[in-house]
């Protein structure tokens, strides 16, 4: 009973610890290394027991969604920065809730990038570092994004109806 | 999501009346302080008092009453009516030679006019002042009533329809401080928000040159169709760019919209993209803005038109 109860404790005291943002607190900061081989734990489940198990069904939708050296987040702060929702509605940014430009509410469901490129991660990314090159009558313009700033935004469109 | 809790403008300059960066601020700051640390002193005292004769340690007395409820009162209030007196005196000091800023309270922007009597520069939604030069806000409004405040600078001031309220302020850092409407206007009064730039008072001289002539060329195709669009459709009605189209005063000047740090009064960072969202509707960004959506221009006009006033810096 006294085991069960302090197991209880110390995996409701870790699952707290790793919930606080590393960069406010002393605790976080001590909590990086258990931080760190979790991941290293979830990519090696990933890599060796999921990917076994998936192999059988292969998920070639996700496969064509994935992204190398993506960061989603750092694509949130940028549609924030950039002001994205001035016309789009996008989810998980409190601010966007355009009207203007589409809804890009499970956007990696849509086939099709303005109706003109395949949506797939890097023809997407084209289309966010000029999009009027693709489709000249189109009203959106081109913001000057960099290569990693589309590839960025492009990474949390993609993913984002897992956070609906 | 750290990313996208925080406002797209957070680097604007904080908004707290606790950290002064102005004359006037830090008066009110202090005695912001002083009657916190005073009140607080009261209060344990008589905490204190309250504990003790509860306690059985102090017996009552009939003076007390006289003291505590009579002298004590009587001679912190006076003290706390002369010292905020003395404070507002010197904060509401207008000096004669101070630049003169009018600022026009709008349905849910700021009209900025500098200088009235002799420059009369127009512009909008951000105020660019010298550091260490005293200037007078000469506030009006002339719909409802608006109230101007800066926290870093100094306390707030009521833009009230059919009068002009003055307001000096004495920038002691260089900046970017944000304000805000602070009282309630409507709709979108919590989206009506400016922000105070405070320069060097060379650089200042040096900004007001620079922005008292036309507006910058067009100097692509792009941007000449995106001027012409300006004209077309029928933006000229109620927006200035100086040496495209003079007179229109229902709307913001936009002769260096471009070079302004926010777009909608503080609330969006200026670029071409919010700028084309703002001219298709800018009643999404802005609920309650006077101004009609331009929806029905071609996608490419709108462009040409967004990159155009981008471009006037």
């Amino acid at each position: 009973m006294f085991v069960a109860i302090s197991l209880l404790l110390v995996i409701a005291f870790a699952m707290a610890w790793s919930a606080m943002p590393p960069q406010h607190s002393v605790a976080g900061a001590a909590a990086e290394p258990f931080r760190q081989a979790g991941r290293q734990l979830s990519d090696w489940y990933r890599i060796h027991i999921r990917q076994g198990l998936a192999e059988k069904t292969p998920d070639y939708e996700a496969a064509s969604r994935r992204f190398l050296d993506a960061d989603p987040q750092r694509g949130a702060e940028l549609i924030v920065q950039y002001g994205c929702g001035a016309c789009h509605d996008i989810p998980g940014i409190r601010a966007a809730q355009g009207t203007v430009g589409p809804d890009l509410h499970d956007f990696a469901q849509q086939s099709y990038v303005a109706g003109v490129l395949p949506n797939r991660p890097g023809d997407l990314t084209r289309w966010l570092l000029n999009p009027p090159a693709h489709s000249p009558a189109t009203a959106m313009p081109d913001l000057g994004l960099k290569q990693d700033e589309a590839r960025d935004i492009a990474a949390y469109l993609l993913g984002s109806e897992v956070r609906r | 999501m750290s990313g996208t809790s925080q406002s797209a403008l957070g680097e604007f300059g904080v908004q707290s009346a606790l950290a002064p960066e102005g004359a006037g601020a830090t008066a009110i700051n202090g005695l912001t302080i002083g009657m916190t640390i005073a009140f607080g002193v009261i209060f344990v005292l008589l905490v204190l008092f309250a504990w003790a004769v509860l306690a059985g340690r102090l017996a009552p007395r009939r003076w007390w009453i006289w003291a505590g409820g009579i002298a004590l009162p009587l001679v912190s209030v006076l003290a706390l009516v002369v010292v905020s007196t003395g404070i507002l005196q010197k904060i509401t000091r207008e000096e004669p030679d101070a630049l003169v800023i009018e600022v026009t309270g709008k349905q849910f922007w700021w009209d900025v006019l500098y200088d009235p009597e002799g420059w009369a520069l127009r512009d909008a939604n951000e105020i660019v002042i010298p550091k260490g030069r005293p200037v007078t806000f000469r506030l009006k409004s002339d719909n409802v009533i608006h109230s101007f405040w800066v926290p870093k600078l100094t306390g707030k001031m009521d833009m009230i329809p059919g009068r002009v309220n003055t307001l000096p302020v004495l920038a002691t850092e260089t900046g970017r401080f944000r304000g805000q409407c602070a009282e309630f206007c409507g709709l979108s009064h919590p989206k009506m928000a400016f922000e105070v730039v405070v320069l060097e008072p060379a650089e200042f001289d040096a900004w007001m040159q620079r922005n008292s002539g036309e507006a910058r060329d067009a100097a692509r195709s792009e941007l000449l169709r995106g001027r012409d669009v300006f004209v077309e459709a029928g933006c000229p009605a109620c927006h200035t760019i100086r040496g495209v189209a003079d007179g229109g005063t229902l709307g913001p000047d936009l002769t260096r919209v471009g070079g302004r740090g926010s777009l909608g009064a503080g609330m969006w960072r200026m670029n071409q993209g919010t700028l084309a969202g703002w001219i298709a509707d800018p009643s999404a960004m802005k609920p309650g803005a006077e101004m009609p959506s331009y929806n029905h221009l071609p996608g490419p006009d709108l462009r040409a038109l967004s990159a155009y006033l981008a471009s006037l810096k």
